[in-house]
């Protein structure tokens, strides 16, 4: 980082430091203060618009964002929220989005602003740490500081994906994992490298393992939030007030909704209703986030078009959704920005 | 522009010229309020208190002046930022007079000292003690900056920030003369 993004850096510090310490006095007052604060010093266009809605919201003195805003200064480690809202509003998307808009133009492909890996499935060449790391600093050398990993239930694996991320401290990670991979140890862990976000998975409607899980992390004081892949199936259930009351109460600050299968129009009407009513009406306090459409939505903010891209277990990729897995192109045979020259060519100038 | 962007810009309009007639500790909320036909209620909806309104002037003023020059060499943020300062000297010496929990002072020192830390930070970025000297200066100029708000800035910045300077290079000139003779 440059002096003068430190500077900015420290004084965004600042601000979240007293505004932590108001929202402790009354969480009323606080929260607006801090959210008038952004409002007041943003520039960029995706700030804006996001100060601007959530000062809408909070207009209505029984918004559940007062609520959630109290719960995460009540439980969630000072220097961990501190952190992660520092380096995700700043870090991630202002200064690590002027250096992506830098480069795509003087090189014309366009870059994502999170690097995601789906780690789930078993594979016997599974990248490295050290290769997760180098994947992880070409993508800071070209302003990348956001990593979103998917990984199984093995409490090893996310013990050794601590202990390397632990080393990008001007990064912030999303670590979506099964319920059975948290333990207090890896809760201690999360908190020590104020990097972290967890986000557990909900597999199964009131599996004992999801609540066990979140209250170990509630009880380390961890950011945490909630997943799940939604389809035809499931989605009635996962928009209902039984699944998101149940979310709600296992103190889970956000529940990220990731489409896997969506046929029906009429559930692709039920979801985008829902997404829009979460956002402008909120009636749980919960930040509640479409998967692909949110990332397409920062994408298009900081790159002008879509750029979605994922490195699986073995380092093959997947462009536009995990899914969509491109057979002949693997991390561990090319450079990051080489794949990204290949797979994302920019179209719209 | 939302609601409370405006009553905030209000609030803050009336404390300016509140200060710039009477002793900040002779201010109180009612005056504020009435200043901007708000009625005391609707302060507290915004503020905690008057400490937390100038809190607010403060740090919405001196961000949005600083920001672009925040990649300004060596002393020229330094002289930037007390240019600022000098510009609304009457404003922060009223402020910084009063003391204790709470007050100007006390935010004063918590914005400084973290923004002067980051300037000298890249001085000594690959020095294991970086920390120590870092603070050593922020702590220096945080104070003198307080104490010629606080005497009224009766120099003029400019000259003021090339005291500082030869307060600071002048010593380690000298030191490093010294050494010289010494080993020589």
């Amino acid at each position: 980082m440059d002096k003068s993004a430190k500077m900015t850096y420290a004084m965004i510090e600042v601000a979240i430091d007293k505004g932590i310490r108001d929202i402790q006095d009354n969480t009323h007052r606080g929260i607006r203060n801090l959210i008038d604060l952004g409002s007041h010093l943003s520039q960029g266009r995706f700030h804006q618009d996001f100060f601007r809605i959530t000062q809408q919201m909070l207009a209505n003195e029984n918004s559940p964002l007062y609520e959630l805003t109290r719960k995460i200064v009540s439980h969630v480690d000072h220097q961990l929220l501190k952190n992660t809202a520092a380096k995700l509003g700043y870090t991630c998307l202002t200064y690590g989005a002027q250096q992506i808009r830098d480069h795509e133009r003087r090189n014309g492909y366009n870059v994502p602003w999170t690097i995601v890996f789906d780690f789930r499935r078993v594979c016997d060449n599974r990248l490295s740490q050290a290769e997760v790391s180098e994947v992880l600093k070409q993508g800071e050398a070209i302003g990348i500081y956001c990593g979103m990993f998917f990984i199984n239930n093995n409490q090893q694996n996310l013990a050794d994906l601590l202990e390397g991320l632990a080393v990008h401290k001007e990064g912030t990670y999303f670590i979506f994992a099964e319920p059975e991979a948290i333990n207090p140890d890896i809760a201690k862990k999360i908190v020590e490298n104020q990097n972290v976000v967890l986000i557990l998975h909900l597999a199964t409607p009131g599996k004992q393992s999801y609540s066990k899980a979140a209250a170990v992390l509630f009880d380390n004081k961890c950011l945490f939030g909630t997943y799940s892949e939604y389809d035809d199936d499931n989605l009635a259930y996962l928009t209902s007030d039984s699944c998101l009351t149940s979310i709600k109460e296992a103190n889970s600050v956000c529940f990220f909704m990731v489409r896997k299968n969506l046929q029906k129009p009429e559930n692709h009407k039920l979801m985008s209703k829902f997404i829009k009513t979460a956002k402008t009406a909120a009636r749980y306090p919960l930040i509640i986030f479409d998967f692909y459409t949110e990332l397409a939505h920062v994408d298009r903010t900081i790159s002008v078009e879509e750029c979605f891209i994922a490195i699986l277990g073995d380092g093959r990729l997947a462009v536009k959704n995990m899914d969509s897995v491109q057979p002949h192109i693997n991390i561990r045979t090319q450079s990051f920005q080489s794949i990204l020259e290949r797979t994302m060519p920019r179209i719209s100038y | 522009m939302p609601d409370s962007q405006i009553t905030k810009r209000a609030l803050s309009a009336a404390m300016k010229e509140l200060m710039a007639e009477r002793p900040m500790e002779k201010i109180k909320i009612a005056d504020i309020a009435q200043r901007c036909n708000m009625n005391r209620q609707s302060f507290y909806y915004h503020f905690k208190d008057k400490y937390d309104l100038v809190n607010w002037i403060f740090y919405t003023e001196f961000f949005a002046d600083i920001q672009k020059s925040l990649n300004r060499p060596g002393w020229e943020l330094i002289a930037k930022m007390c240019q600022f300062f000098y510009e609304n000297r009457s404003f922060y010496s009223n402020a910084l007079k009063v003391r204790g929990q709470n007050s100007f002072s006390e935010y004063f020192n918590e914005v400084m000292h973290p923004l002067i830390l980051a300037h000298f930070s890249d001085i000594f970025a690959n020095d294991e003690d970086q920390d120590f000297y870092a603070t050593f200066y922020a702590d220096s100029i945080r104070i003198t900056i307080t104490r010629w708000l606080l005497e009224g800035a009766k120099i003029p910045p400019d000259k003021f920030v090339r005291l500082v300077r030869t307060a600071v290079t002048g010593v380690a000139y000298k030191i490093v003369i010294d050494d010289f003779v010494q080993q020589t």
